[in-house]
């Protein structure tokens, strides 16, 4: 399958990326723990001076375990690529896949794949000994068979964020100067997934909103499976949602990126 | 003596011109302007959710009612904006400049380099949001906590508010200053960056121990808890000695080490 | 005398770099540390009113030199006395009264007209508004760009940049000028514009001009005294003459041609320098340039001409073969 070679030499090139800038990754890590911290701390004196045992329907380990896999989860399915999809429109790079047999959706996915590879290795790494710590000093047992749904799950939702953030990245064909922009999205979009607290936090109206968006199934709903938040009959049903949230987001990007490129056209990139 | 306030006057007059600047050529990318708003407005999003969540857990942390919260979080999101807005851009242009021999022409200028090189850009877009929104919510806390509005209470606040700022620039400046020496202090510079965030919170929530580190050793809780327990009338002899005596000491110790990085940076380049 | 320098030497340490992983481990543990005398005992004086050129190829120490002098570099060892100061303990009265251009870099605000820059540095050199105003309306004159002050820099050409960034650097009416290869990536006609500006400048202020070039053109026309550095080392101080003697005794010409001549056809007109194809660099005795090149237009395809000094690099090397044989 020769027209695979250059996606697969793609990944290759992002896979490399990542190991270059290996030691940024490992700091990045270290400021993605401060946050947990924080917050792990702020959970302890909430629940000490709390009255009952469950704060928002969480006991104290299940509000734990979520802080430490809120932090993890929302680093594993983070992007990165919005700044580059700018810097291509900006600089007219976009203009080479017009022309050449290389679609840039797949160029970024293979891209994007690559460099996260590494990544993921090392966070689900780390995943495995909070799992472990979390069992051992707190007591929070997770069964097997979550896991492995869990991790069908993660694929899922490391997709939907991408497709989320390619629609997203699509805003550069028509405004190329807009500062911190994708900064702010992504933290707002962090915080809608559930990725610094539960969303049970912002109140019943809130989930009920927060469930007809995509979002809370990049963070909140991978970790639901694996606390056992969500029952097993209901697993299902969370992951036909992703998959449909997929598709949708498919079809938008398709859009977007096919009116924002002729657009490029016409301004003469 | 005369001559120290005339250069005072005149970094003054300078400090003036160089925001006037720094606003000038933002508008000249008001999308850029508008978009770093929209960062930080994202980012301000983000430390009001912790206020929602205290308010919705209704419950007194460690005798701490919301509204006390209020007023510490109000307090972090106002100098969240000095800090950002004023500050954390200079620092990262500071690197570039090192690394670029930018600094080259300004040491000939007889005007003090450390104040060219470290406060010459301001972003008021970035400052505008989080001034106004942390100052809401100070006003908010105060008057749901009936706080007195004396000229002794709110010019109190004030003042520790003023030595907060300068806590702040010369805390997070430090660790800037060793690119004289190392060319590639980015991944420093981001740990201690995120440091600022332990901030969102009151000390309050910390162990005891972690609350000595942070005041004593490390000391950015004296950032954002000395304004807000002052206010409440929480603060102890200890506190308020170490209050006057730190910016002194952290902006000696800035100097000291400015300078050294300065001979260093005239010593080893060509 | 406003400069006298005695012995003046900068050296720094630098590591050898390698690359691949294996090395960059290495190079944490031990690195060789390698030394490099940028500047090399150096000594002279320049008295008030003078305009010295600092000759040199890349790399000879033109540029550390003067950064020594305006007090950016500390030097390792030796003395200097720039207005009476030690130039590296960049006292304020001393940064009063000079001005240092480097054509590398700029100082003025890319996104704001440079008369807001200049108005900064009114501010950080205490000019009175009068003094200002009418240095401003001099230098604005001069130079000619009096109607572009309310543009924003980064509209306007590289050469009225250059311009603003001179009465940036002249606003406070400095007595000693350095300038560090002030006219790099002009064009012809603006090189030309500011040799001429200097010139009359430096008659007019009496203000003592040292600036570093490897256009032998800005040397030629501006300064009667010339240093040569190589390596770190003055290989000569004196008088422009002497050294045209040298430098200027031939012209390098270029040639394009639309056919293929040979090699001897060409030799007839110099010493053939190098050939291509279509294209042939001969030097030619410059007193015999005018009569030379009339000929070769008259008998060659010629499709493009220049006529360009010998390259300072191979002027340092007669210079020395010249001080060899005296």
């Amino acid at each position: 399958m020769p027209w695979l070679r250059k996606y697969i030499k793609t990944f290759e090139m992002g896979f490399q990326t990542a190991l270059e800038y290996r030691l940024n990754f490992a700091i990045s890590l270290i400021s993605a723990a401060y946050p947990i911290f924080i917050q792990s701390f702020l959970w302890t004196a909430i629940f000490n001076s709390a009255s009952g045992s469950e704060v928002y329907g969480y006991t104290y380990r299940q509000m734990i375990a979520y802080t430490f896999l809120a932090g993890l989860v929302a680093r594993l399915v983070r992007t990165g690529f919005e700044y580059d999809i700018l810097d291509d429109v900006k600089t007219g790079k976009f203009s080479k896949f017009l022309v050449q047999p290389l679609g840039y959706f797949p160029y970024r996915l293979a891209n994007f794949f690559g460099q996260k590879l590494p990544g993921v290795a090392m966070i689900l790494g780390i995943l495995v000994f909070v799992l472990l710590g979390l069992n051992h000093f707190w007591g929070v047992s997770i069964e097997f068979s979550r896991v492995l749904l869990f991790l069908v799950t993660l694929v899922l939702a490391i997709a939907l964020n991408f497709l989320i953030f390619y629609c997203i990245s699509s805003v550069a064909f028509w405004i190329v100067e807009i500062g911190f922009l994708f900064e702010g999205l992504r933290i707002v979009i962090i915080l809608l997934s559930g990725g610094i607290f539960p969303l049970e936090v912002f109140g019943a109206r809130f989930v009920q909103v927060m469930n007809f968006l995509p979002f809370k199934y990049t963070v909140n709903y991978p970790i639901n499976v694996l606390n056992g938040k969500i029952p097993f009959g209901e697993i299902g049903s969370g992951m036909v949602a992703q998959c449909i949230w997929i598709g949708l987001c498919l079809l938008a990007a398709n859009y977007l990126w096919k009116i924002g490129s002729r657009r490029f056209i016409a301004v003469g990139g | 003596m005369a001559a120290v306030l005339r250069e005072i006057k005149k970094h003054l007059t300078l400090y003036g011109l160089l925001i006037k600047f720094s606003v000038m050529s933002q508008m000249e990318y008001r999308s850029n302007f508008f978009g770093n708003m929209a960062m930080e407005a994202g980012y301000l999003l983000v430390k009001l959710s912790y206020v929602i969540v205290i308010y919705r857990s209704g419950v007194a942390i460690n005798g701490f009612s919301p509204d006390v919260f209020l007023l510490f979080i109000g307090t972090f999101v106002a100098l969240t904006g000095v800090y950002a807005g004023f500050f954390m851009i200079n620092d990262y242009d500071l690197r570039r400049k090192i690394k670029d021999g930018d600094l080259d022409v300004l040491l000939t200028k007889p005007v003090s380099l450390q104040f060219m090189a470290t406060l010459r850009q301001a972003d008021l877009g970035i400052f505008g949001v989080d001034a106004v929104a942390g100052g809401i919510m100070i006003i908010i806390a105060w008057g749901r906590l009936k706080l007195p509005v004396t000229v002794g209470s709110v010019g109190g606040y004030l003042g520790f508010l003023a030595i907060s700022c300068l806590v702040s620039y010369s805390l997070f400046l430090l660790p800037q200053i060793l690119s004289f020496w190392f060319m590639n202090t980015s991944a420093i510079a981001e740990i201690t960056d995120s440091f600022w965030d332990f901030n969102n919170l009151p000390m309050t929530i910390y162990t005891q121990a972690i609350q000595l580190i942070g005041v004593f050793v490390l000391p950015i809780f004296v950032i954002s808890n000395f304004p807000p327990l002052f206010a409440l009338n929480r603060m102890n002899p200890v506190y308020i000695a170490w209050a006057a005596a730190l910016p002194l000491i952290l902006l000696g110790l800035v100097r000291l080490l400015w300078q050294r990085g300065l001979k260093a940076y005239s010593s080893a380049s060509s | 005398m406003i400069i006298k320098v005695e012995h003046l030497t900068k050296s720094f340490d630098y590591y050898k770099k390698e690359l691949g992983l294996r090395n960059s481990i290495k190079n944490l543990f031990f690195r060789e540390k390698l030394t490099k005398t940028a500047v090399n005992d150096i000594s002279f004086e320049i008295e008030a009113g003078e305009v010295v050129g600092f000759l040199g190829p890349n790399g000879a120490g033109k540029t550390t030199t003067l950064k020594m002098l305006s007090g950016i570099l500390h030097p390792t060892g030796g003395k200097a006395s720039v207005l009476g100061f030690t130039p590296w303990e960049r006292r304020k009265a001393f940064k009063m009264q000079f001005a240092i251009v480097m054509g590398q870099k700029n100082q003025l605000w890319w996104d704001l007209p440079a008369n807001e820059s200049l108005f900064l540095n009114k501010c950080i050199y205490e000019i009175d508004d009068r003094t200002y105003e009418s240095t401003l309306a001099e230098l604005t004159e001069l130079l000619d760009v009096k109607g572009l002050l309310d543009v924003q820099v980064r509209r306007l050409s590289l050469g009225e940049r250059m311009k603003m960034e001179l009465i940036a650097a002249l606003i406070h009416k400095p007595k000693l000028i350095f300038l560090d290869e002030p006219t790099i990536g002009l064009d012809l006609i603006s090189q030309k514009k500011f040799r001429d500006f200097f010139k009359y400048y430096n008659q007019e202020k009496k203000a003592t001009i040292l600036l570093t070039s490897h256009y032998m053109e800005d040397v030629e026309d501006l300064c009667k005294r010339v240093v040569i550095i190589n390596q770190g080392r003055i290989v000569f101080d004196g008088d422009l003459q002497k050294v045209n003697e040298v430098f200027a005794q031939s012209k390098v010409i270029k040639l394009q041609l639309s056919e293929r001549v040979g090699r001897e056809a060409l030799a007839a007109f110099g010493k053939v320098r190098e050939q291509g194809e279509f294209s042939a660099t001969l030097e030619v005795p410059r007193q015999e340039l005018k009569k030379i090149s009339k000929a070769m237009l008259d008998r060659l395809p010629v499709l493009d001409f220049t006529i360009e000094d010998i390259p300072v690099e191979e002027g340092i090397a007669l210079m020395y073969q010249r001080q060899e044989a005296v």
